[in-house]
């Protein structure tokens, strides 16, 4: 090795690479760059690979089973409305903070990371005025649980996640744990709650449940805060305990669930804006209101 | 795993310390018995689980696969006309909006300002605008509607 | 009809160079019940739902009808167990898998216990108790999704075709038109939208809990003979009476098919996209 060193030796950056090297190629073949599970090629896991919306995969499930009255709502009536709405005649469309070049006029500034946008540490996104081809719409609504009495009692969450599956029809997921918080008694790993994520009928099924069944019978719900929102047209809203009691497939098995547990709901629209995300929203019947400055 | 007590007290959460039960020796029926809070436990993980629960896969022949896929290509073709079909509407309607705004604009720059005015927060849609329903309420139009005060001040003048 | 419609048309003769600018009502009855289902839809729900029933999973009868109980009697005399394999006998349509009292070939079929009693249910010499409206164990029979004016075809109610959009035209010199009003000051100048809410309490009273969609026009139509330019004004009826407080006004409520026929041929062409299909 170190004969061939000294018969051809090439000067570079790095000494100690050309050191390491063998004497072969250092050319990788590309087969060995594509990651392949041989694994899964088993004969016996064909029917797994099948994709799920085919009848002969082992995870089918037929999803268009009923009329979506929601969704048929929104096509029929609202996406119409929305666009007269919310259109702006001679608007532009309103650019993002990007991140920004540093200039050309030096070789160092030409592969440097690029500089931080203007008045954010993240990119915004732009944006576009109304027109036929970006009506708000409802995207998919994830809910979660948060329960610290599991993290004490790990059972206590099985009770979280058979809550949130009865309520959405959807089979939870536990969530788990991401750090170390040793006054919040959290430890990296232990299950503390359950989120799912709704799309579809279940989705619709879950909104007009909320919205005819369980909001108009909470008391004190006034509407969905205006200070909520992500700025990306995403609005979170929060059902304490007592409120959950309201969906009827608790109410009408109060002692199967005698811990409930609040939720937070978040609706995922692609409205650009939170405005935006709060007008679609109003039209699918949730109220707003403007909390006080010192609540 | 679930051997103990959750005396469990309405809405408070009061969880007292697990009890395990030791037996020593065979298992036997007298010795398997778990407790009540236990049990509903077990309960719910089995309502959550697939276990024992999951029918049998559905196995097609031939023949009928081909009538599935066929039905499923069906639906499609009618999901996607229709689709094509609103867009088309919602194109018209654009256009539409369009144009008079532009007419608008040369024609009556006053009104057009009134026109194209949009509010900061956005518009809220009222609360009476519902969802259809897939059979109507009792009285499936409500006639004796109240205006709010402004209508009636707006009366008196 | 309208003083004002009435005085805008003398105007509008006399000066002809300058269009009128007015401002039309398109105002909808949104649906009240889902749109009705075309056979291939219907049938192809059903067909998902019963695929659906099949790859259920075993309903959980230990979580919700605890052992011992007078509702779990209730349930087991209902839902009779199937029968499980025995080798001794000869099964036609295969061998039985019964996995928690279900067997998995097929969908599971379960009948709740009623809470109220059915005339087929009575046993000889029974009669059926009274029920009242606000107990909540009748039992619950949907309203029809055909009403009374249906029935009569009152084409002037807002209870007709519920699963429809309807819209509100009314008859002008002989003309059906959507509803069109002009200013009557031109020193100040009224927004569109507030003049055509305005001409809507003058047309149908006050008691109407109206939604304005938005103060755009959503269409321009140029009315020649008239030299007018109608900007037409999009609104829902939410509720209250739509009542003319001209005795003598026409008006109906019409679906997007029967517009077709009542409106003029260009006139209906020109505006058909603004319409519902449902």
């Amino acid at each position: 090795m170190s004969t061939s060193i000294s018969h051809n030796f090439i000067r570079s950056f790095s000494s100690t690479s050309s050191v390491a090297r063998t004497g072969y190629s250092t050319v990788h073949p590309v087969h060995h760059l594509v990651k392949v599970k041989k694994n899964a090629l088993k004969p016996s896991f064909q029917e797994f690979l099948i994709p799920r919306d085919d009848i002969r995969a082992v995870g089918y499930k037929p999803k268009e089973i009923d009329q979506d009255r929601l969704m048929d709502y929104y096509h029929n009536t609202l996406q119409s409305d929305l666009m007269l709405n919310m259109y702006k005649h001679d608007s532009k469309k309103i650019l993002g903070s990007k991140l920004r070049s540093w200039g050309n006029d030096s070789p160092f500034k030409l592969y440097r990371e690029l500089k931080k946008p203007k008045g954010s540490l993240n990119q915004t996104r732009d944006i576009n005025p109304i027109t036929f081809k970006n009506i708000p719409q409802l995207e998919s609504i994830s809910i979660q649980i948060y329960n610290k009495d599991a993290l004490e009692n790990p059972w206590l969450n099985i009770s979280s996640r058979l809550l949130l599956s009865q309520i959405t029809n959807v089979k939870a997921k536990q969530i788990s744990a991401k750090a170390n918080i040793l006054p919040w008694k959290l430890r990296r790993g232990k299950a503390c709650g359950a989120k799912v994520e709704l799309t579809g009928l279940d989705m619709s099924q879950f909104i007009t449940t909320l919205v005819e069944i369980v909001l108009p019978r909470i008391r004190t719900f006034q509407g969905i805060r205006l200070t909520s929102g992500d700025k990306n047209g995403n609005i979170t809203l929060g059902l304490d305990p007592e409120d959950v009691k309201h969906f009827p497939e608790v109410e009408a098995f109060q002692e199967l669930f005698p811990n409930l547990d609040g939720l937070h709901i978040t609706l995922k629209t692609n409205a650009r804006t939170d405005e935006r995300a709060r007008t679609l929203l109003s039209s699918l019947g949730f109220p707003f209101y403007k909390p006080r400055r010192n609540s | 795993m679930f051997k103990g007590s959750i005396p469990v007290n309405g809405s408070s959460r009061i969880i007292s310390n697990v009890i395990n039960v030791f037996t020593r020796g065979k298992r036997t029926k007298a010795t398997n018995v778990v407790n009540a809070s236990t049990q509903k436990i077990v309960n719910q993980l089995s309502a959550l689980s697939a276990s024992r629960k999951q029918p049998k896969l559905i196995r097609l022949c031939q023949e009928d696969l081909i009538k599935h896929q066929t039905i499923m290509n069906a639906w499609r073709v009618v999901q996607r006309r229709n689709e094509q079909k609103r867009n088309n509407q919602l194109k018209k309607q654009y256009q539409s909006i369009v144009n008079a705004m532009e007419d608008l604009k040369t024609s009556h720059p006053a009104l057009y300002k009134f026109a194209n005015y949009k509010p900061k927060d956005g518009t809220r849609f009222p609360l009476d605008l519902r969802m259809p329903t897939d059979f109507p309420p009792n009285k499936p139009w409500v006639y004796d509607y109240v205006p709010a005060e402004t209508n009636e001040k707006r009366a008196k003048q | 009809m309208i003083g004002g419609l009435r005085r805008s048309a003398i105007r509008a003769y006399a000066t002809k160079s300058s269009p009128i600018i007015s401002s039309s009502l398109l105002l909808s009855r949104n649906p009240v019940v889902t749109a009705d289902l075309d056979p291939f839809q219907s049938q192809f729900y059903k067909y998902q739902q019963e695929l659906w029933r099949r790859l259920m999973w075993t309903f959980p009868k230990w979580f919700y009808f605890r052992e011992g109980t007078l509702a779990e009697q209730r349930y087991r005399q209902l839902n009779r167990d199937p029968v499980a394999y025995n080798p001794d006998l000869e099964f036609p349509r295969g061998k039985p898998e019964i996995r928690h009292r279900r067997d998995r070939r097929f969908k599971q079929e379960i009948k709740l216990p009623k809470t109220y009693k059915l005339a087929e249910d009575l046993a000889e010499g029974e009669t059926l108790p009274v029920v009242s409206k606000n107990d909540l164990a009748r039992q619950i029979i949907p309203n029809s999704r055909i009403t009374e004016a249906d029935k009569v075809n009152d084409l002037t109610s807002l209870e007709r075709k519920l699963s429809r959009t309807l819209y509100l035209i009314i008859n002008q010199n002989g003309k059906w038109i959507l509803p069109n009003f002009t200013e009557q000051s031109s020193e100040v100048p009224t927004a569109l939208h507030k003049l055509a809410e305005d001409g809507l309490y003058q047309l149908g009273g006050e008691k109407i809990n109206y939604f304005n969609v938005s103060n755009t026009p959503c269409h321009l139509h140029i009315n020649q003979a008239e030299n007018k330019k109608e900007f037409i004004i999009k609104s829902h009826i939410l509720s209250g009476e739509f009542k003319p407080q001209d005795e003598s006004l026409k008006y109906l409520w019409l679906t997007k098919e029967e517009l077709k026929d009542k409106l003029d041929a260009k006139y209906y062409y020109e505006i058909n996209h603004l319409f519902s299909d449902v």
